[in-house]
Parts: C-alpha cells; structure tokens; sequence
C-alpha cells in the first residue's frame, strides 16, 4: 500500500513535470537496408517521399565527425536530389522534377536520410510504371517497399533491382 | 483442294463412327473448361470484392497498433481497438491544413451478435464502397431521433425487423447479451440496401446515442437510478452528449498529394500515440494473409486444365489400338503416314476446340444468373466478360492437346500396312 502510494505520487509528479509532451520516448522503427517510397499522383503532380537509413547511403549512422565523414554526407546530400537520377517513369508520361531538398535525420545512434521529391508530369495516365538506380548507387539496400495513392487507387509493392514496379491507373 | 475435302470427309466419318466415345472427351474437355473459368471467375471476384470493402477514404486513423488490426476492426469489424482516440485528437486532426472531412466509429456493443456501429451523419455521406457506390437506405430514414438505429440489410433479414421495430443494444461483444441497455430501446429508423460489405452485418446509431446509453455506466456497470430517455434527449438536443473519445476515424484530405503529409502529421502526433494508414494499403496487406486461399484456388484452376489435357491423351492413345484396323485400311488406300498421323492431330485439336467452346458458352450464359445470387447472398462481382488471361489459358489447352496428339499420331505413322491387316480381324 505504502508503496503503491508512493507510485502514485512520482507518477503524478511526473506527470506535472511534463504535461505537453506526453511521448518522450516515442522511438521510430529502424532497419537497415529497408527502404521505404511514397509516391501520390493527382492530376499532373506528383509528390515522391523517399526515406533511406544513412547505414545504406553513407555507411555510419551516427552524425557525422570527420572530414571525410562530412563529405560523404555530402556528396550523398547531391546524389539524392536528383529525382531524374534516381528514378525511372515512362519516357511517355513526360515528368520532369527538379532539385529535391535533402534531410538528415538522427535520432540517438541512427540517422536516415529524407527526401520529398515535386515532379510534373504532361501524361499522368501514361505512369504506368516506376524503376529505380537505387540498387546500383547503393548495393546494400535490400527492398524499397512502396505505398503509393493514383487515381486508380491506393496500394503498396516492393522496388527490386532491375524490376519496374507498375502502377494502378484508372 | 479434293484431297483437303476428303480428308474432312475421312475425319468427319471417323469422329462420326466414335461419336460416342468422342463427345465423352469432349464433355470431359467441357467440363474442365467450367470448372476453370468458375474457379478462376471466383478467385478475381474475391479479390475485387475485398479490394472494394471500402473506397473513397484516404486514411483510417485509430489507436496504435498494426494497419491491418486497424483495418479489420474498423471496416470489417473483426475484433478490438487496443485504444480509442480521444476527442481532442479527434479535433486536433480536424484542423489539420489538408483535412477535408471525417468520419468518426465509436464501436463497441452488440446486437444479438451483430456489431453496433455509433457514428455521425457523414458516414452515409462519405463512406463508399466499390466503385464509389454509397449506402442507400432503402426503406425508412437516417436516424431523426436519438434512440433511431438503421440496421444493415442482412441484420434486418436475419433477425427479420421492420421500421418502428423496437431493439435493445446489449452492452459489449457477448452473443448472449447478458448485460443489456434494456433500460434505452432503440427504434428501426431506416433499412440499408444491400452492399456485399460489412455494414450488411451492423447496426447504426449516432454518437450522442452511444454516450446516451452510457450515461449511467461511468462506474462500469449500470447505476441503480438510470436517467430516463426523455432527459437524454433534452441533453442531446443542447449538445451535451458530445463523446469523449471515438474507436476510429475514416478521413478525407483536400488532395491525394496531400494523403502522405497528413499520414504522418497524425503518426507524429506527440500528445496521443495514433496511427493512420492507407485503407488501400492495409487491404492489401491483409489480403497477403488472407490471399494463401486464392494461391490455393489457382493451384486447383491449373490443376483442372492439365487433367483436361492428360484426359485428352489418354483417351487418343488408348483408341489408337483399336484404330489400328482404320489406319490399315487408309495406308493401303493410299494414304501416305504423314496424312495419318495428320489425321490424329487434327481430330484432337478439334475435340479439345469443341469442348473449350461448349465450357465457354455454358460459363458465358450461367455468369448473369449465378452473378446476381452471389452478389446478394455473398456480395461477390463475377467479372462479365473473358479476360486476357482466361482466353489465354483456354487457347493454351486447344494448343496442347494439339501438341498431344502429335504422341498417338508418331505412333500411328509406326503402325505398319501389314500390322493393321494381318492382324485377322
């Protein structure tokens, strides 16, 4: 009992101490080598979000210390800008996207790489499918799964090297 | 051109003179054709059916848990929430920029073993199935009053309600409803029509009903003095049975761009663990659970083809032994053994061609009449036409029984003059 109340009094001590953010410990999943895409086509836009664990893109996951550490970073930062680059649509559908702002992310020992891509496409209907380098450019990246919303619909596949994953279109 | 015209004469009297034996194949060959396309008709309708659960929602949002826990209790109520999404939530995720509108499920009593769904107008608004198909009541009207409940069709089939009917909601999921809101009765406002999906099977009520019927159970069972129905509707009237929390929200953003954004603003929400995901995605991810059964129908469709075509051979080869006579007679004729052996695969082919297009217009003609009582019994959609894949597969079984054929018809061009005469018969 004494103890019990003794709980109950850290808790609620606790709980005056930290009213606002309630989930201090909130931890995202983390696995290497697991790649995820999220692909959202209305009309003639299309909005890309790529997230990758920086032990796949740069090789370490905690932030980065020495010179050479910074420009792997960096040189990673510029590879993963490039939407044209990196992924491959219909030639028919006629996307072009430009630049992508480039985000690193640590949290605690892990850091991941985040990347919202803006792309525009003439022939939306012509986006049948979508291939992508990324195996080439990074070896241990194992699956890029993919959850995408079209017109046709909402689903979810995977990427695997040397595969186009098609899409829904209505 | 005489020749080609007297070797359809030779194989037409030679079908004609087995044509006993022949239609059996051919029916065999029909039969299998049947079976494959119903298999196959009833594996695409299957999907199809579960894919169209539910459409027109961009997220489903609930407690945290896993999306496909969240889809089964929230579309297909099967099971539990782990937790309920408080209503500041609720209205945090309202305000969100690409929000356009919710829905909101507060899920939890039973009917007699029917879920009761407590929701808001909206719900017969904005929620869709199929190809944006969306409820329609089909006799009475939405809830006017606050103990009004409009049952799914087969809850008014099975338990056979009617509008003005008066039901009592039993507290939780227990079949037996041991302990009940007898104190509350509801009355059958409207009767949905049918739609093949899980809200066949529930009963609707609106939220300010559901906290209504709970008013007297803040201590976890019912007070001795419960507050009368007239004083419950006097509250709701003035707004002050608002719920505190709901089991899931069905959201719709202003755009599709916007579904990620929104996705993960309520997956970080920091002052309650939520989770939204793609009811999309989810359907699929449960379908690859669930699916193992639709492998198992294409292992069954595939096998069905190859009896077909073994059925086929067998029976060639085992009448080539009493054919022997006829090949005989059609070398000593003159009939060189490549006519023969010709003979044999045309006939074959021809057999297996006949047989796929009675299978094909029996499964062609039966698809309108079995597809209506599937679709109101089980709410599956038969796909009407053929589909590339089954005209495929159909041409491939006329293609190898041609192939096998060519295995009697080598033995035939062995079959020497003096093995079918001399034989003595």
């Amino acid at each position: 009992m004494q103890i019990h109340r003794l709980c109950l009094a850290a808790l609620s001590a606790f709980a005056v101490g930290q009213p606002v953010v309630a989930q201090t410990r909130d931890l995202h999943a983390h696995e290497h080598g697991h790649v995820t895409l999220q692909v959202a086509v209305d009309g003639e836009s299309v909005e890309m979000i790529l997230e990758a664990p920086g032990a796949d893109i740069v090789g370490f996951e905690h932030s980065a210390e020495t010179d050479e550490q910074k420009a792997a970073v960096q040189e990673a930062m510029a590879d993963l800008a490039d939407p044209m680059a990196l992924f491959i649509l219909p030639e028919a559908a006629g996307c072009t996207g430009e630049a992508a702002e480039v985000e690193l992310h640590q949290e605690g020992d892990h850091n991941a790489f985040e990347v919202e891509y803006s792309l525009t496409c003439t022939d939306p209907a012509a986006l049948t499918e979508i291939e992508t380098r990324f195996f080439e450019l990074y070896p241990s990246v194992e699956e890029i799964e993919v959850e995408y919303a079209t017109p046709a619909g909402q689903g979810a596949g995977e990427l695997e090297p040397g595969e186009a994953l098609p899409l829904p279109t209505s | 051109m005489t020749r080609l015209r007297l070797l359809a004469r030779l194989v037409g009297a030679s079908l004609w003179s087995r044509r006993l034996a022949i239609s059996l194949v051919a029916l065999a060959v029909a039969v299998s054709t049947i079976l494959f396309l119903s298999v196959e008709r009833l594996r695409t309708g299957a999907w199809e059916s579960f894919a169209s659960t539910i459409s027109g929602t961009d997220l489903i949002v609930g407690g945290r848990s896993g999306g496909v826990q969240l889809m089964l209790y929230s579309v297909f109520r099967i099971g539990n929430a782990t937790n309920d999404i408080s209503w500041e939530s609720v209205e945090d995720i309202v305000a969100l920029d690409d929000v356009d509108w919710i829905v909101p499920l507060s899920l939890g009593d039973s009917h007699r073993g029917y879920r009761v769904v407590a929701t808001a107008d909206a719900y017969f608004e904005r929620y869709r199935y199929g190809r944006g198909l969306s409820l329609e009541i089909e006799q009475g009207a939405r809830f006017d009053d606050l103990f009004d409940v409009v049952l799914g069709a087969e809850v008014a089939r099975a338990l056979d309600y009617e509008i003005g009917d008066r039901i009592v909601i039993a507290h939780g999921l227990g079949a037996a409803g041991l302990v009940r809101h007898d104190d509350l009765p509801f009355t059958v406002s409207g009767i949905l029509a049918r739609t093949g999906t899980p809200a066949d099977h529930s009963l609707h009520i609106s939220l300010e009903a559901m906290t209504a019927i709970h008013v007297d159970w803040a201590s976890g069972a019912r007070a001795a003095h419960t507050t009368p129905a007239e004083v419950l509707r006097a509250r709701a009237a003035e707004g002050d049975l608002a719920p505190n929390s709901v089991t899931a929200l069905l959201v719709g953003t202003t755009s599709r761009i916007a579904v990620f954004r929104t996705a993960r603003a309520i997956n970080e929400y920091p002052e309650e663990p939520l989770l939204a995901v793609l009811p999309g995605v989810a359907l699929q991810e449960l379908w690859s659970v669930v699916g193992t059964a639709e492998r198992a129908l294409a292992a069954v469709s595939a096998m069905v083809v190859l009896t077909a075509v073994v059925g086929l051979v067998a029976t060639l080869l085992a009448t080539l032994e009493q054919r022997r006579r006829e090949i005989a007679v059609l070398r000593a004729l003159g009939a060189r053994p490549g006519i023969v052996a010709g003979l044999l695969v045309v006939e074959s082919g021809l057999v297996a061609l006949v047989g796929v297009l009675v299978g094909l217009l029996t499964v062609l003609a039966a698809t309108p009449v079995a597809g209506a009582w599937l679709r109101a019994t089980y709410g599956l959609d038969l796909p009407v036409g053929l589909s590339l894949r089954e005209a495929l597969v159909l041409s491939g079984i006329v293609v190898s029984a041609v192939l096998a054929g060519l295995l009697p018809a080598w033995r035939a061009y062995r079959i020497g003059l003096s093995d079918g005469l001399g034989g003595g018969g």
